[in-house]
């Protein structure tokens, strides 16, 4: 995903949070303000800039130390703990303009400080906020001209965007749209009767030209509300501007590659950043008083510390023929002259096509090189069953669907047209929900693509190999009777009540390479997860029909957690887990419980980490310095990428009772990133909850629903 | 008169919202006290706070949801009708026929290494914590607790 992260998008809470301290409401008698640069908050990752302490200090010397620091420090040290988010003013010169997509890029910082491993550290990430250069009257005008019904056209834009108001530089959030009033309505300012155009004009000496345009509503913070505002905060749709990205300008390619331009950035433009970040806080007047009041200095440099960068890892392929990933942790060449793992011992030899007549031709094409490719890989394909329709309507490729499955077919092939979603969940649903026929889908472009054929053929073919439950690749694990576990949650996007948490459970990694998936719906908005023990159990339960006991160790996985919620996981879901497990491995009469251990996943994170001037390599293991001390955690970067800068995954172990050592647990996760089938490389979380994320995330965008039992043990979903 | 017509625009406001919320997430009562009503959505958080307040209610939480929890008497009756049941027994066709099952097993991937026997102890942070001076929040615990602990830090630290 890209890194620029829009406000709307990520972390809303603390996004809510800070614009309600800065909103006011326009009709208020004001002491006038003058403009203030503009500002704004972001994340991003950064390395550290660790503040070193006057030799006074008691915080690194546990021994000794004078006391001398430690009077002013001490009542100052309770105010350091906490984690505060700064926000550091953007110059108006850094303001970057994409003019022909009608936005601007601010880029600016967010800070924040803590005590970490061995010393207090400011982290600061570079973020950017993306404001639009239109008004909310453009939208508007542009909903008059286009649709029918332009107030609920520009209702749907509009509602629960943020708006940035120019003349005060405050954010609100646009609650409502009132058709029935305009700006001549009058007010009651000062024991006086104004109108919106007068007050407007007489303050801000800002004329509105449309007398006769729609109000918008916020609805105010509590905050502000009992600071004495009130509750509703009325503006003008010409002198708001709305901000960050809507789902049309995310799926706009042009526009995110313009943006990736300047916010991508390489390692050392990163590092450059952020040291011009440090000289001025070094710099401003402000800072350095605080500072000094506080008795710390900050560092001039990013913080040094030492990780360790793991081995690149073995992947097996058929008959166990082991060979290395590489530096890059990429294996997509070795293909070639390597088969798959494992593959069905009789081949595919029942299975079905379908496809418009006008694209049979690209469709015999594309069999053929399926064909070819997967016998390169020591996978047998025999020839499909073709049923060619007519026309590409949904309905009629739903009949054919249902034809073909009347013949217990083991994959169907669909050639559609184009990437409509509507047609795509449609056959899902058919396939998964009502059958349990693994389908594979392809777009005419991908099938006519001429000159990728074959290694679009290679990865098809990789891709229907997992649908039937076989594996392409294998790593070599040192530690029997593991289970790897991985959860995730994925929201429905139209339906926003309903939330899909999906489990995904490896078997016994070294006899049995299979993976078995579940699905289940759950309550929307509630970031603890009630249904873990019904779908542990299932996957208990397939791993006991597979290899005839319990697993020793459990290895668990929860993806989808912000920090803010650590606590209430640990009370909440291991604790049931924990004890839920005890008693069933005691009523199956197994000999001791399980080992098990928790980890929390976390994507989101402000920490970088540069190996020279460059991206570090996959396998890059940082578990001192930059972490905290309450925790058991570490970071892992396990991906490698061609563009900007890496992003590491930090995972926190909430609770072990594994028994293996930190060294052991971080080179299994690390080997856990390898098995995503459907990328030859590493991901950048292990593959375990990746496969969750997927699987709820279809399941919340076409099925509505859980599908088919019958299809648990096959990776349907790739 | 223009502060009635916002009352009126307010009314409208919070019922539009209100009804939101209402189709999104059903209300629920709380196990440990009949009063509290909540969302749904807020329940599992709940239950940890409520849960401290009240130490003596034996309640065993539903083998399908660990939010449905239940006395000893309802638990039998629960379990036979909870609506999360379809977890586990939903969507079974007949099982597939045994030719498609062909086995994925395949022998053993060997290694040179071999972990199995390895019993080594957990990290444990609190014991690094102990060792260290570093600065530390006190753990969620009441506000006494928290004081001593703050106390107590001065002592550590200085």
């Amino acid at each position: 995903m890209s890194e620029e992260q829009s406000r709307g998008r990520r972390r809303p809470s603390r996004e809510y949070h800070q614009a309600s301290s800065t909103s006011r409401r326009p009709r208020e008698p004001s002491i006038s303000e003058e403009p203030r640069a503009k500002v704004f908050r972001r994340e991003f990752e950064s390395p550290y800039e660790k503040p070193t302490t006057s030799k006074d200090s008691v915080k690194r010397h546990p021994g000794g130390g004078n006391g001398g620091g430690a009077g002013g420090g001490a009542g100052g040290r309770k105010k350091r703990e906490r984690v505060s988010y700064e926000i550091v003013h953007t110059k108006p010169t850094d303001i970057i303009d994409i003019r022909e997509h009608r936005m601007q890029l601010w880029p600016g910082y967010q800070t924040s400080v803590r005590q970490h491993e061995r010393d207090i550290l400011l982290c600061a990430e570079i973020a950017h906020k993306v404001m639009r250069t239109e008004t909310v009257y453009d939208i508007l005008q542009r909903c008059l001209e286009t649709a029918r019904d332009y107030q609920e056209d520009f209702r749907r834009h509009v509602l629960g965007m943020t708006v940035l108001t120019d003349y005060n530089n405050k954010t609100y959030s646009v609650n409502d749209i009132d058709f029935a009033k305009t700006p001549k309505e009058t007010f009651s300012f000062k024991n006086q009767e104004v109108s919106f155009i007068d007050y407007y004009y007489k303050k801000y000496n800002i004329r509105i030209r449309d007398p006769n345009q729609p109000l918008l509503i916020s609805k105010a913070k509590l905050r502000s509300i009992r600071g004495g505002e009130n509750e509703f905060i009325i503006l003008i749709p010409e002198l708001c501007r709305p901000t960050g990205l809507t789902d049309t300008m995310r799926s706009n390619m042009q526009l995110m590659r313009a943006m990736a331009d300047h916010t991508r950035l390489e390692p050392r433009g990163r590092m450059d950043r952020l040291r011009t970040f440090n000289r001025r806080l070094q710099q401003t007047e402000g800072s350095v008083r605080i500072l000094k009041d506080w008795n710390m200095t900050l560092d001039r440099e990013l913080v040094e510390l030492s990780g360790r960068i793991l081995d690149p890892q073995r992947i097996v392929f058929k008959d166990h023929n082991k060979l290395s990933a590489g530096d890059n942790a990429d294996w997509t060449r070795l293909f070639r002259d390597n088969g798959l793992f494992t593959t069905p011992t009789r081949g595919l030899e029942r299975w079905s096509v379908i496809s418009p007549t006008r694209s049979a031709r690209e469709l015999r094409n594309f069999v053929e090189t399926l064909i070819r490719a997967a016998r390169g890989m020591n996978m047998k394909i025999d020839r499909p069953e073709e049923l060619i329709i007519s026309d590409d309507r949904n309905h009629t490729y739903l009949q054919a669907m249902e034809e073909c499955c009347r013949r217990d077919p083991q994959l169907v092939l669909c050639l559609v047209p184009n990437n409509n979603a509507e047609r795509y969940a449609s056959l899902k649903k058919k396939s998964y929900l009502e059958r349990a026929v693994p389908t594979q889908i392809i777009t005419q472009k991908s099938a006519g693509n001429q000159r990728g054929l074959m290694s679009i053929a290679t990865k098809v073919a990789i891709q229907i190999n997992c649908k039937l439950g076989y594996t392409p690749w294998m790593i070599d694990l040192p530690l029997s009777g593991l289970m790897t576990i991985g959860y995730d949650i994925s929201k429905c996007p139209k339906d926003k009540s309903k939330a899909f948490c999906a489990l995904v459970a490896s078997m016994d990694m070294k006899q049995n390479a299979t993976f078995y998936s579940t699905v289940a719906e759950c309550t929307a908005g509630d970031a603890l997860a009630s249904n873990l023990w019904p779908m542990m159990t299932k996957a208990l339960r397939q791993y006991r029909k597979e290899h005839e006991k319990l697993p020793n160790r459990i290895l668990f996985y929860r993806d989808g957690i912000g920090e803010g919620s650590l606590k209430q996981v640990y009370e909440h879901e291991v604790r049931d887990v924990v004890e839920k497990l005890e008693a069933e491995y005691k009523r199956c009469n197994a000999e001791k419980p399980p080992m098990f251990a928790y980890v929390v996943v976390t994507k989101s994170i402000n920490t970088r980490f540069f190996y020279g001037e460059r991206n570090p390599p996959p396998g890059t293991v940082v578990d001192d310095v930059v972490t905290l001390p309450e925790r058991y955690d570490f970071f892992l970067v396990s991906q490698s990428v061609r563009q900007g800068t890496v992003s590491p995954t930090s995972y926190n172990v909430v609770h072990s009772t594994i028994r293996l050592t930190p060294d052991q647990m971080q080179l299994l996760t690390y080997k856990m990133c390898h098995l995503y089938y459907n990328w030859s490389g590493t991901t950048r979380v292990p593959a375990v909850c990746q496969y969750a994320k997927k699987l709820a995330s279809l399941v919340g965008t076409a099925l509505y629903q859980p599908p088919q039992n019958a299809l648990e043990k096959k990776l349907y979903y790739l | 008169m223009a502060t009635k017509e916002m009352q009126g625009v307010s009314e409208k406001m919070n019922g539009r919202l209100t009804m939101q919320k209402a189709e999104e997430n059903e209300i629920v009562q709380c196990p440990y006290d009949k009063t509290h009503v909540l969302l749904k959505s807020r329940l599992a958080a709940h239950l940890i706070k409520c849960r401290i307040n009240y130490p003596d209610a034996e309640l065993k939480a539903c083998p399908f949801n660990s939010t449905h929890l239940l006395s000893q008497n309802e638990y039998v009756a629960h379990v036979i009708h909870c609506p999360d049941r379809k977890i586990m027994f939903q969507y079974g066709l007949s099982p597939p026929p045994a030719e498609w099952e062909n086995r994925t097993r395949h022998s053993i991937i060997e290694t040179n290494e071999n972990w199995d026997e390895v019993d080594a102890e957990d990290y444990d942070p609190k014991k690094y914590l102990d060792r260290v001076a570093v600065l530390r929040r006190a753990e969620d615990a009441s506000r006494s607790e928290c004081k001593n602990f703050v106390n107590n830090k001065r002592m550590r630290l200085d």
